[in-house]
């Protein structure tokens, strides 16, 4: 085998690739070929780093040095710099916030400092669409140990014993669910990976498949040789093309060598896979639906029991789990139960991936180990706030997650706490807000989300959501009344208890917590017709501070409804009667002057009272 | 087993659901989305319950009962969530005459105003008083719907036959989806859309006609509120009785519900109950009953001609000018027509008065060249007996099923939906039109291509020897190029027919027409018997097993003199008298003509008397189904004008011609007389007999031996001349071409 001196590590993760990582790479290449470095430095591209916002993502190995938005403009002089002189270039590397030093190695980033990597372990490491690649750093070796030195019981027993859950949402342990369906006498049986996540903002999985797809293929013929399986069904969804086109590149050679298909490793044991890809609906996700969906019919969710471990695709035992369930058994195989359960809490074990979103300085994909504190994430790995705005509330768990406010920052995170909180560890997604978002106008965007994903099946869900959002959006308005949040309770708890699947048995959770955290707000919407974050339209009041405007023009150029009026340095005035309250005018004014300003409530109404002042002859 | 409910012990047999526990025990746990015949669904959560042990409400639909469980039905908490459930359902559906407090005094005028385009509430809708919506909003005495109510856009839905179809109504509890899959096999109804704006319609939304609709009505019977709708009874008002009774449009026998409302019928539903069909039925039984009865062709006074045209006449008048005409003719001098959609009673009477008052030589009647008597004659001549009688569920369990020559969806639907029952467990399903004169050839070669280890035992002693020798000299290419397939297909198709579970072959009236002689039977026959499966006659008429064992019984009484049948050189009859279908008249044809019948047509208009009948629907009578099931179909209103029962024509006009032994005064009557003169009809016909699961008695056939086919050549297979053999044709009544709605349906 040929060795480099140097590997220039391209991230190829979707977020990369968008902000132009393969055009990044052809620079690379076309530069290093260039400088008759062919022989010597090798552009390798990976799976997802995690750290999107910074892409496109260049790692140079063995030196560990981590470069971040890279044009191919600056592949010229990076490579005369890095790899002819070697100089690091500090231009390209991260800095934490202003007037901070650059950090040039990628293990010294806070953001992955405090990150702890079971299933992204080969993130950013390996080339996805190499098996070669996955083998070298331990791959297929817990299939290995499997096939030809465990019993199917043993790794039941094995996967049992790590207290691995569930990580698709609702945690169910995954060694009982393997043991129940193990024990159902009906065949065939199978197993099926759910990769179709969506949750907005979240976008765990679509990493692990398109950075370690063999992580999966492993975890799944384990997984199958474990329940007696002989057919396998990876489900992701369309939107989701690297993905699907990397786990079909891996299906295929994993074909090929033998790690899939008939006689497994030379074990007698046989076992395919297939790729089937979701047409879109959130709905797909929930279990009974996404075999529906397999099946070839609507994804409507049907009644459990049975569960599909008893009765699932086709009406035969299925163990259906997520991808990065899937990703984790590998390494639980590989290295033991004991192992992986001394990360964790007492019953939460391993680790979880989370997307960090929101108003947060680091966004991206981060791996902790079960337990960390929310603030630990947050500050620790996100680095907090930007702009020097204040923390206000952080909503986990996707659209049926809840909203945590300030005071449970010390929360740990583990699926008990989580739910106790009001949240649910869901699939993962993170959603930072700051003082700037109203939390009943987050409440109805993730109602208005459920409300159309709802399949329509069962009324609490269909009928519930709706006249949930409706509220909300009453009191939005302005238009609520106390009543109001009586209403909201009492549908919440009927779509909570009386819907037939975990969408709507969850949907109204991001009321609850924002009524159980946020009342005030609630409160101060409808009995003060008041905004506190100045968000919601019908309640907020664009104007210019007389004092501070000096007369830029740039409000009233900007202005789509003409309704700014005023001249080159003079005091420019909102005609409050034509305003639409788009904010354009708030964005454009620039930062240093801050003239427009928003009012609600009291404030906002007397402005509204207000003529607007005369032009001058 | 027992589970006890709200502190009730209450026992429980099998594995019911806990809805049809509580059901069965008269505790009211509200339901709209399960129906009986339908997998559990639990989409409406109405029927959320407390199962002691589980986490939350469970659906009592969808759970099954347990030894030993603790359910709970009606506490607050439950109370308070069915109500806020069932309140939403309502945000949904137009409720201003649920929750009004003027319902009752409103009730009185509500039938003026039900002719109303948009549906706003109860009294302007085609469901009320049979809407269950309504009945659960009742039962739980909703008052408030503290919710804006959204009414789904889009307008009633009426460029199809039969059905309008308006979504504002709907409850989306999915019944009509799944009685359109799951019971018809069908899938032309579906869920569109998601979330709120979920709806049901068709596949890209065309109407019903273009999406393989075949109008059985199933998801207008399962649909719990007005949004599926019969177009013809939707702004009628209730029925004031409803009667049961058997649909005589073909050979199935499905118990029909007749709604009637002063001395007339509004409309008719499948029974689901009915032994035969479990609430099913099919277009004609669904929709057409109505039309057919108070149909404007409808012979409703007695006809005779008078200086050259027909004219009004009394019962008195007719029979007695009937009966001097007919008294003027000799022996064998008059040919009987008979029609097997007319009851056992009728055939009965016509047969006697044949036989003993016209000594006719023969009736000719529809149930000839039949697929059944195809069968029958088949025994004969091998001198074995050959059974008829089967079970239609059977079928459901098959595992292969060979179709010959019938068109299952539209002539034989509930012979259909075992056949999709039995396709959905697995069976292989294969349908064939063979090229007419290749059957034997054909069946043979299917026979030869049995693979040996499929062949059920097939001792020598029973001519199995000679069939093999046969199968022997078979020429399989020859067969595989008659039907312009290959070898290797055929070979398939004979491998797929030895299948370990019994296999089905279903044989329509098309092939037996098409058979000359009974080599084509008798290979089918051996064809079964060698792969250990049975042969079902499939006919088309309501009473063609029971015409056959009546003309069977009376086969001896009637061969008197030669039969005048005017082809070839024989002598034409002289006079006629046609109780069922005939050549078309022409005139001059015979010297005297008496149609006996309930539908004025070409050869009415050209009779010298004209006797008017009664449907199957006016008069009590026995109807022997397909499956050798006698069933006795109620009469269901008062005889429409003067018409009157076949039989009581018969014995009336026996009685003018001074002939003793028809002294029948009821349809019983006759049935007793039946019972000792037919023995295959035994305890079936006798009043105390007449449960709802009578099979006519056959003797013991066992599994049949080979039949040798040198010994079956001769056969006359022929229908009689002018008999329809199209299934919807009901006495003379051609229903798709009197009705424009099933023509279109027809027209595809």
């Amino acid at each position: 085998m040929k060795q480099y001196r140097t590997h220039l590590l391209v991230c190829a993760g979707t977020g990369c690739v968008s902000s132009g990582a393969f055009a990044l790479k052809d620079a690379l290449e076309k530069e290093i070929a260039g400088r008759g470095l062919k022989d010597e430095v090798l552009v390798v591209t990976t799976g997802c780093n995690g750290f999107c916002e910074r892409g496109p993502i260049l790692i140079v190995h063995p030196d560990n040095i981590f470069y971040q938005r890279l044009t191919p403009a600056d592949v010229p002089y990076l490579v005369e710099e890095h790899l002819l002189k070697g100089r690091p270039v500090p231009k390209h590397m991260y800095v934490p916030s202003a007037g901070i030093e650059p950090v040039p190695r990628m293990s010294d980033i806070d953001f992955f400092k405090h990150q702890r990597l079971i299933v992204l372990r080969n993130r950013g490491r390996i080339d996805p669409e190499k098996v070669e690649e996955y083998i070298a750093y331990d791959g297929y070796e817990a299939l290995a140990k499997a096939l030809t030195a465990m019993t199917p019981e043993a790794v039941v027993a094995e996967v049992t014993a790590s207290g691995l859950r569930g990580r698709g949402g609702a945690g169910f342990p995954t060694g009982r669910k393997w043991a129940l369906c193990r024990r159902e006498k009906a065949s065939p049986k199978y197993i099926i990976c759910n990769g179709d996540e969506g949750d907005p903002g979240a976008f765990m999985d679509r990493s692990v498949l398109e950075a370690d797809p063999h992580a999966v293929i492993e975890g799944m013929v384990i997984g199958a040789k474990a329940i007696g399986a002989a057919k396998g069904f990876v489900y992701i969804r369309d939107e989701y093309p690297l993905a699907v086109a990397r786990m079909g590149i891996a299906i295929g050679q994993a074909k090929e060598r033998g790690l899939l298909g008939e006689n497994i490793l030379g074990s007698g044991f046989d076992f395919d896979l297939e790729i089937v890809r979701g047409a879109g609906a959130f709905v797909s996700g929930e279990e009974t639906a996404l075999i529906a969906s397999i099946e070839g019919q609507r994804a409507f969710p049907r009644q459990r029991p049975p569960y599909p471990a008893q009765q699932g695709l086709w009406g035969k035992p299925t163990v259906i789990n997520n991808v990065e369930t899937w990703a984790n058994v590998a390494s639980i195989i590989r290295r033991g139960a004991a192992w992986f359960s001394s990360l964790g809490t007492e019953t939460s074990k391993g680790t979880k991936i989370f997307s960090l979103v929101g108003k947060i300085k680091n966004t991206g994909l981060v791996e902790v180990p079960m337990g960390i504190r929310l603030r630990d994430i947050i500050f620790g790995i996100g680095g907090g706030i930007p702009g020097g705005r204040e923390f206000k509330a952080i909503q986990i768990g996707g659209p049926s997650g809840g909203c945590i406010p300030k005071d449970l920052l010390d929360l740990p995170v583990d699926y008990e706490s989580l739910t106790q909180a009001g949240a649910m560890m869901g699939s993962g997604g993170m959603i930072v807000m700051d003082q700037d978002t109203c939390m009943v106008d987050i409440a109805l965007y993730f109602l208005r989300f459920t409300q159309e994903e709802s399949c329509g099946k069962c009324a609490p869900c269909r009928i519930g959501t709706r006249q949930m959002a409706e509220i909300l959006a009453r009191i939005t308005a302005g238009e609520g009344s106390l009543e109001d949040i009586k209403k909201l309770e009492t549908l919440a708890l009927t779509v909570k208890q009386g819907s037939l699947c975990g969408l709507g048995q969850t949907a109204p959770n991001p009321v609850l917590s924002t009524l159980r955290y946020f009342r005030e707000e609630y409160l101060a919407h409808i009995s003060e017709k008041r905004c506190p974050a100045r968000v919601c339209k019908n309640l907020i009041t664009f104007f210019i501070e007389p004092e501070k405007c000096v007369g830029c023009l740039l409000c009233l150029k900007n202005c789509p409804a003409n309704a700014i009026s005023g001249e080159r340095k003079k005091v420019h005035v909102i005609d409050q009667a034509a305003c639409i309250k788009c904010g354009a005018c708030f964005n454009v004014c620039p930062a240093k002057i801050q003239a427009v300003a928003k009012y609600t409530g009291e404030e906002g109404r007397a402005l509204l009272d207000e003529r607007p002042a005369p032009a001058e002859p | 087993m027992t589970i006890t409910i709200d502190g009730r012990s209450i026992a429980f047999e099998g594995r019911p659901t806990l809805l049809e526990v509580v059901a069965a025990n008269g505790i009211f746990v509200p339901s709209l989305c399960d129906h009986p015949g339908l997998e559990p669904y639990a989409a409406c959560r109405l029927c959320l319950v407390e199962v002691q042990g589980r986490k939350g409400f469970v659906p009592a639909c969808s759970t099954a009962a347990e030894e030993g469980m603790v359910i709970r039905t009606s506490t607050p908490e439950l109370v308070a969530l069915r109500r806020g459930i069932l309140e939403l359902i309502l945000a949904e559906h137009p409720h201003a005459c649920l929750i009004c407090s003027e319902k009752t005094s409103c009730d009185d005028f509500k039938s003026t105003i039900r002719k109303t385009g948009e549906v706003t509430g109860c009294v302007l809708c085609p469901a009320n008083g049979r809407c269950q919506l309504q009945k659960v909003v009742g039962a739980m005495g909703l008052e408030v719907v503290p919710f804006p109510s959204h009414r789904r856009p889009g307008e009633v839905r009426r460029d199809d036959p039969f059905i309008d179809r308006d979504n504002s109504l709907c409850i989306l509890c999915g019944r009509c989806v799944r009685v359109c899959r799951e019971v018809r096999g069908a899938s032309v109804l579906t869920f569109v859309s998601r979330g709120s704006g979920t709806v049901i319609g068709t596949a890209i939304d065309r109407r019903l006609i273009d999406s393989g609709c075949q109008f059985c009505g199933a998801c207008v019977d399962v649909c719990p509120t007005g949004s599926l709708a019969d177009r013809a009874v939707r702004y009628e008002r209730l029925p004031e009785t409803e009667k049961k009774s058997v649909c005589p449009f073909c050979g199935q026998g499905c118990s029909l519900t007749v709604g009637l409302r002063e001395g007339r019928i509004l409309g008719s539903a499948p029974d689901p109950e009915g032994r035969v069909n479990r609430g099913q039925a099919c277009v004609r039984g669904r929709f057409l009953v109505k039309q057919a009865v108070h149909h404007p062709r409808r012979l409703l006074r007695p006809l005779v001609r008078e200086n050259g045209s027909l004219r009004n006449a009394t019962w008195e008048e007719a029979l007695a000018l009937a009966a001097e005409r007919l008294a003027k003719f000799g022996p064998g001098e008059v040919a009987v027509a008979a029609s097997s959609q007319n009851s056992c009673e009728d055939l009965y009477v016509l047969h006697k008065f044949a036989a003993e008052v016209l000594k006719a030589p023969v009736v000719v009647g529809t149930w000839s060249g039949s697929a059944a008597e195809g069968l029958r004659a088949l025994g004969r001549a091998a001198g074995q007996a050959v059974s008829l009688n089967f079970r239609m569920s059977d079928i459901g369990f098959a595992g292969a099923i060979l179709i010959l020559g019938e068109d299952l969806p539209r002539a034989q639907p509930m012979v259909g939906l075992q056949v999709n029952k039995a396709v959905a467990r697995g069976a292989a399903l294969t349908e064939l039109r063979i090229p007419s004169g290749k059957e034997e050839l054909f069946l043979t070669a299917l026979a030869a291509l049995v693979p040996k280890a499929s062949r059920a035992a097939a001792p020598d002693a029973d001519g199995g020897k000679t069939f093999k020798a046969h199968l022997d000299k078979a020429d399989t290419a020859a067969a595989a190029r008659a039907l312009s397939i290959s070898k290797k297909e055929l070979l398939e198709v004979s491998s797929r027919l030895a299948d370990p579970k019994p296999s089905f072959f279903l044989l329509g009236p098309d092939f037996v027409s098409g058979v000359a002689g009974l080599g084509g039977l008798a290979a089918l026959w051996n064809l079964a018997r060698l792969v250990g499966g049975r042969v079902i006659p499939l006919d088309r008429e309501a009473n063609v097993r029971g015409g056959l064992v009546i003309a069977e019984a009376f086969s001896a009484r009637l061969s008197a003199g030669p039969v005048r049948t005017g082809t070839s050189g024989q002598p034409k009859p002289r006079a006629l008298y046609l109780a069922g279908p005939y050549p078309k008249l022409e005139p001059g044809e015979a010297e005297f003509v008496i149609v006996q019948g309930s539908y004025d047509d070409e050869n009415s208009a050209l009779a010298d008397i004209v006797l008017p009948e009664t449907t199957s629907f006016e008069a009590e009578g026995v109807l022997v189904n397909i499956e050798g099931r006698a069933q006795l179909s109620a009469q269901v209103l008062e005889p429409l004008g003067e018409a009157k029962p076949g039989w009581w024509i018969l014995k009336s006009l026996a009685a003018k011609l001074g002939a003793t032994g028809f002294g029948f005064d009821s349809a019983e009557d006759v049935r007793r007389e039946l019972a000792a003169a037919a023995p295959a009809f035994g305890k079936a016909a006798s009043p105390a007999g007449l449960g709802d699961d009578e099979f006519l008695a056959e003797e013991p056939a066992g599994a049949g031996a080979f039949i040798d086919m040198e010994s079956v050549r001769s056969w006359d297979a022929r229908r009689p001349p002018g008999a329809s053999r199209d299934a919807d044709d009901y006495k003379g009544l051609h229903l798709a071409r009197e009705n424009k709605s099933l023509k279109l349906v027809r027209g595809r």
